[in-house]
């Protein structure tokens, strides 16, 4: 069965490249450019993993995470990523339930072996 | 030549003097407006803001947004302010007495328990009866200041005598701004080393009719009414061709009360805001700007063209009326209050250019255009009147009027496109095009009846703006 | 037909010479309005029709370079002669100016993003694709915001020897350009690019201060410069953003220059020295406090006493006791505070004022 992977990211050539790299790496991939997407595909797909930027456009990644722990009250594990040190807003995600979180820039080989690793320690 | 030539001579030539005047200082304005706008947009293409949203260095600010009767709306106003993209900022809501559920809503949304700050009043205000903070750490951002009722200007000075912030972005509560806004209107201050930013102003933009969805804006859509559309017209020609150039001139005398952000040690400084004027705003930035002057220190009030804020505009005459009276009285008030000002050297630009061009083109202007109008009415009736002298003003001042909003409609256009649907810019030239016999018309009576309240009945307050909730598409 | 006109035109310029000359010259500026109008109208049409045209073929052009640019990227070596084919696309494409925009923007948007393997292997595209030369045109253009534009290009893609070109920008009259030379010279050269403040005679703005502590933060596994120069710098702006520094770094050794500082003669280091005392709770710094204190200005006594509730044990109780009655209400204030908080038991004092 394959393993979904919902991904939230405004800049669209970033998602699509990643959709195609965790593609090819065998994961099912759903994309959505902004929280009110997101919260919509979280609910209807159920994924294995969560990964969402912080400060998207109309949304926060903040938004998502509160979604996911407070009304969906699922234990999906959840990435967040931030440019540069928004160290305040990473802790509140980490406050709010998020478990792991990647700086941008990054590196996509770095990124699947976090998403598997995650996945691995939940079996 | 007798005294009745005499006379109309000297009207004649009074009016064509002063609108000349008026019209080459429009175009003067609107040049270096646009200089200053491109320059703006070119220095800002490439900047990041991120640096200031990561930085542990960046600036403290605290929003203040007073509360009257806001219930309908208020939860969801202060969601959308509590969701801007800017990290070093607090929420301040000051509720100034609401009669009816706002405070009661606010405490049951957010969670609010009442705590006991101390602080430091450094402005008299009407007794606070409570302060409030959310147990929920998500809403820690906020800060609710329940207090007697004392008007705009009384609650705002509340709220600053509770903020420990770098800077104040004091805003109508209902605004709603753009998630990068704080960080936009904070750089000015940052920016020079010369002088001392003591405020800036932003672009009030109109949402009528613009989609708006969890505080967000969606859409931008152009407002199905003439009435709106119009105001959408004389926003653009007043912010984009006329108070670019005022910043630049560092003459600016007002920044609207919709969305400013002041230095708050010199608003503290200066005395905070007066409360016993309706043109609260205005007042403020007149007194900041003596208040720098008396000190000798060099100062600049900063512009910023960006589409930062957008508010409610008023869609029927009443309340159009009411706003544009409101508007008459508090200039002539703060131009009454500092007439010191007025052609005093030792204030420089201010008392020699500002001052005097606002009391001539912006507080006397409706009286002599209603003179101007009278006195052709009179040599109508008279038959003293040449046909040809009246058509040639009458069309040369149409004209202008036209080319003028083309101006502004063009620079929108070139700058930041907020309505680019197919017709929008035709809407707008329609407008241009009836607007000095009809819309233009009804500013001069409200500016006239604004003079008549402000001269023979004291007792008038802010005046009543229904709340339509922002939004609705 | 052409003697009607003919007469129509001579009747009109008759009048129109009889006309006073006040009118006459409204009348031209009527027909100028008139003329501005319409051209207006016209390059407004002209705008918003070039400009939705525009907009359409961009996004369709983005969405096609996007794919191409990702399938390039993640085809693998079987798989060569497509690769190839792609490569020859954009090779092509490059050379039309409205496509080689598009790439452009996607190529640095994509690695502003990434890292690692991925980010090298698109600053090597960008190379091979021939766009290091646009950039570096732009760098050398006379037009400051292009200027900027072509460096900040070419540092993303850390395109080697534009190493003179930008020192060269870091005593500029612009101030722009300037500004942007000192953040080349960090992105490039981490902390040694710092090396323009020992010599700078320029203010540096707040904002700088913050884009330069920006790319600082960035900077990985380097060692911390010696603060103690920039210190003692004859220019105010740089013992302001050195101090910046300290308490980033948390240097909390420079404490005994910090104290100094307090008595330096620019009134923004002093009040800037007092904030990182207090931040770093130095207890020491509390005798020098309470000495300038008096010799202050107001704004800067606000800062004294504040940075002194921060450390205040007992032996302060006197001096908060001597603020009690000054002018200035909200030292005053924060003096009754101060005193409440080391003796909860004490009544409330009547301020005087």
């Amino acid at each position: 069965m394959k393993q979904k992977v919902l991904f939230a990211e405004d800049d669209k050539t970033l998602s699509l490249l990643l959709k195609f790299r965790l593609e090819k790496e065998g994961f099912e991939t759903y994309m959505a450019a902004d929280g009110n997407e997101a919260k919509i595909l979280i609910e209807a797909n159920n994924p294995d993993i969560i990964l969402t930027d912080i400060m998207m456009p109309f949304s926060s990644g903040l938004e998502v995470i509160s979604y996911v722990r407070e009304e969906l009250k699922r234990d999906t594990p959840i990435v967040v990523f931030s440019s540069a040190g928004q160290e305040e807003m990473v802790l509140k995600a980490f406050n709010l339930g998020a478990n792991d979180f990647m700086s941008k820039p990054f590196s996509p080989n770095e990124l699947i072996i976090r998403i598997k690793r995650i996945l691995m320690m939940l079996k | 030549m007798d005294s009745n030539d005499f006379v109309l001579q000297f009207f004649y030539y009074f009016f064509l003097i002063f609108s000349a005047i008026i019209i080459s200082s429009y175009i003067i304005l609107g040049i270096i407006s646009t200089f200053e706008t491109i320059f703006y947009f070119r220095k800002n293409s490439f900047i990041s803001y991120k640096s200031i949203l990561a930085s542990p260095f960046a600036p403290s600010i605290s929003i203040l947004a007073p509360c009257y009767n806001e219930g309908l709306n208020i939860v969801a106003n202060v969601r959308s302010l509590m969701s801007l993209h800017y990290v070093n900022y607090q929420v301040i809501i000051i509720n100034d007495g609401s009669k009816d559920d706002s405070l009661e809503k606010l405490i049951k949304q957010y969670n609010l328990e009442k705590v006991d700050i101390p602080f430091i009043a450094k402005i008299e205000t009407k007794p606070i009866r409570g302060v409030y903070k959310s147990q929920n750490a998500v809403f820690e951002k906020l800060l609710v200041i329940d207090k007697e009722n004392g008007g705009k200007a009384d609650a705002l000075n509340a709220g600053i005598n509770y903020s420990n912030s770098e800077y104040l972005a004091c805003i109508d509560v209902d605004c709603m701004l753009t998630e990068d806004a704080l960080q936009k209107m904070v750089k000015p201050f940052l920016e020079r080393t010369d002088r001392k930013v003591i405020a800036t102003g932003g672009v009030i933009r109109i949402a009528n009719n613009c989609k708006i969805e969890n505080g967000k804006l969606m859409q931008v859509n152009m407002p199905k009414k003439l009435i709106e559309r119009y105001q959408i017209l004389e926003y653009l020609r007043s912010f984009l061709l006329g108070r670019m150039a005022w910043s630049r001139l560092n003459g600016l005398l007002i920044i609207s009360g919709a969305f400013g952000m002041f230095d708050r040690r010199i608003m503290i400084d200066a005395g905070g805001y007066d409360t016993k004027t309706v043109g609260e705003d205005m007042e403020i930035i007149v007194r900041m700007r003596k208040y720098m002057r008396d000190n000798n220190r060099k100062y600049k009030i900063a512009y910023i063209p960006d589409p930062l804020c957008w508010t409610e505009a008023p869609d029927n005459f009443t309340i159009l009326q009411s706003q544009r009276n409101r508007w008459t009285r508090g200039t002539i008030e703060t131009l009454r209050k500092h007439w010191r000002l007025f052609m005093n050297p030792k204030y420089g630009y201010l008392g020699l250019l500002s001052y005097p061009y606002w009391l001539v083109y912006e507080r006397l202007a409706p009286i002599i255009e209603i003179i101007g109008l009278l006195f052709l009415g009179y040599l109508y009736l008279i038959d003293a009147l040449n046909w040809i002298y009246a058509l040639s003003f009458i069309v040369v001042a149409y004209f202008f009027s036209i080319a003028f909003s083309m101006a502004a409609i063009l620079s929108e256009e070139l700058t930041y496109r907020q309505y680019n649907k197919k017709g929008d810019a035709l809407k707008l030239i329609f407008v241009a095009l009836i607007e000095p016999v009809t819309f233009h018309l009804f500013t001069l009576y409200a500016a006239i009846r604004g003079n008549f309240t402000f001269y023979f009945q004291k007792q008038k307050s802010w005046g009543t703006m229904v709340r339509k909730g922002i939004g609705k598409v | 037909m052409a003697e009607f006109y003919n007469n129509l035109f001579i009747n009109f310029k008759s009048n129109y010479l009889e006309l006073p000359q006040l009118i006459q010259i409204i009348w031209i500026v009527i027909v100028v309005e008139f003329i501005l109008i319409i051209t207006a109208f016209i390059f407004l049409s002209q705008i918003r029709l070039r400009f939705t045209k525009n907009y359409k073929k961009n996004k369709i052009l983005k969405e096609k370079y996007q794919e191409l640019l990702i399938n390039y990227i993640y085809l693998t070596e079987e798989e060569i002669q497509e690769k190839k084919t792609i490569y020859n696309q954009l090779h092509t494409a490059v050379k039309n100016n409205f496509d080689r925009e598009v790439i452009q923007k996607l190529i640095l948007r994509l690695h502003g993003d990434l890292s690692g393997e991925l980010a090298t292997f698109l600053e090597e595209l960008y190379s091979k694709l021939g766009l290091i030369q646009y950039s570096l045109k732009k760098m050398k253009s006379k037009v400051w915001y292009i200027k900027i534009k072509g460096i900040r290009e070419v540092t993303q893609m850390k395109v080697q020897g534009v190493y003179e070109e930008t020192l060269r920008l870091i005593n500029h009259d612009n101030k722009l350009l300037r500004n942007e030379a000192q953040l080349t010279m960090v992105k490039l050269y981490q902390f040694k690019g710092l090396a323009f403040l020992d010599t700078l005679e320029f203010p540096i703005t707040e904002w700088q201060q913050l884009q330069l502590i920006e790319e600082i933060q960035n900077i990985r596994n380097e060692e911390l410069p010696d603060l103690t120069r920039w210190l003692k710098s004859d220019n105010e702006y740089v013992v302001s953003f050195a101090l910046k520094l300290v308490k980033l770094f948390n240097q909390i050794q420079t404490q005994e220059l910090l104290i100094k500082l307090v008595m330096h003669r620019s009134k923004r280091v002093r009040q800037n020295a007092i904030g990182v005392l207090e931040y770093f709770k130095i207890d020491e710094s509390k005798t020098i406090l309470k000495q300038v204190y008096s010799k202050s200005d107001v704004e800067t006594q606000r800062y004294i006493v504040k940075a002194l509730l921060e450390l205040a044990n007992e032996h302060e109780i006197e001096f908060f006791e001597s603020l009690l009655n000054s002018e200035d209400p909200e030292v005053s204030q924060m003096a009754l505070i101060g005193i409440q908080s080391l003796k909860p038991y004490f009544a409330t004092v009547k301020l005087t004022k």
